[in-house]
């Protein structure tokens, strides 16, 4: 589900449904497989030709237009070398995530570990518990 | 190895005496994180827990973490997360995490079981992203992070 390549992390979603979203000070995407995108910071939000600026921490009342992630499957994305995280879903629906200077920006939790966006942009690369013991 | 000498929990650097200590166990793990771990027997009261981890940074903070949990370090070093067994997602969870511009002494992020997991405050409490990185050398005693792990 994630690769590693010269230029980042391949993503690969493969048709997972998106099970439901969470809102509180981040906003959190949940597929199957205990898949899961949480985005800390501002990003950007593309449907039907349309782009919002989206920022859960400080406007989660601007969320509105992410409501129909869960009536999609995740197709698949990428992270690359500066930290900018991008998504795509079966409708067309684009996600992209820029890292932050401060905080963390993004995590994506799958079975194959846990990526970390990490201050400044350097990713964070967990592996599954079975590559440590 | 089973050394009586009773310690106190703390973020700060080094250990001092407690009268209300317990035995500790130095159980290193070299392989990870290149960390020297301690774990305590003390179990949580009443129940059937097996005490903490207590996992030493770089810059010789000692953090407590669940014994018990499972240990993985970065592939690259920049950090170690512990995760209660079978739980998914950030459920459960704990992240202790190298220096950064922002957190030269580094920093944590916890979790709690909601949601696939919420970041948790110095207050135990789910917060915005300045409250729930929580730098290793905060003065607050970080409360709700020992409720935290008096409860997991």
């Amino acid at each position: 589900m994630i690769s590693v390549g010269e230029s980042g992390y391949e993503i690969e979603l493969g048709g997972l449904s998106v099970l439901y979203c969470m809102v509180d000070y981040g906003f959190t995407i949940c597929f199957e497989q205990n898949v899961t995108i949480r985005i800390e910071g501002p990003f950007t939000y593309r449907r039907d030709e349309k782009s919002w600026e989206l920022d859960p921490e400080h406007q989660p009342e601007g969320l509105g237009p992410t409501l129909t992630l869960p009536r999609t499957k995740g197709r698949g994305g990428t992270v690359d070398l500066d930290g900018i995280l991008r998504l795509t879903f079966d409708d067309g629906t684009e996600l992209v995530v820029p890292p932050d200077e401060h905080y963390e920006a993004w995590t994506l939790s799958t079975n194959d570990g846990l990526l970390v966006c990490c201050p400044g942009g350097q990713i964070a690369f967990f592996g599954k518990p079975d590559d440590q013991r | 190895m089973t050394i009586d000498v009773p310690i106190r929990l703390s973020f700060e650097e080094g250990f001092s005496p407690d009268p209300g200590g317990v035995g500790i166990l130095i159980d290193p793990i070299p392989e990870l994180w290149d960390r020297i771990n301690i774990v305590f027997g003390k179990p949580k009261p009443g129940g059937s827990g097996s005490g903490w981890v207590i996992v030493s940074t770089p810059k010789g903070y000692n953090i407590p973490v669940p014994a018990g949990w499972v240990p993985r370090p970065t592939h690259n070093g920049k950090g170690i997360v512990y995760q209660r067994p079978g739980v998914q997602r950030d459920t459960g969870s704990v992240r202790i995490m190298d220096p950064t511009n922002d957190y030269p002494e580094g920093y944590l992020r916890y979790y709690n079981d909601q949601g696939g997991g919420q970041a948790l405050d110095a207050q135990g409490k789910p917060g915005s992203r300045p409250a729930t990185h929580i730098s290793l050398d905060d003065q607050t005693g970080v409360p709700g992070y020992y409720q935290w792990l008096g409860a997991v």
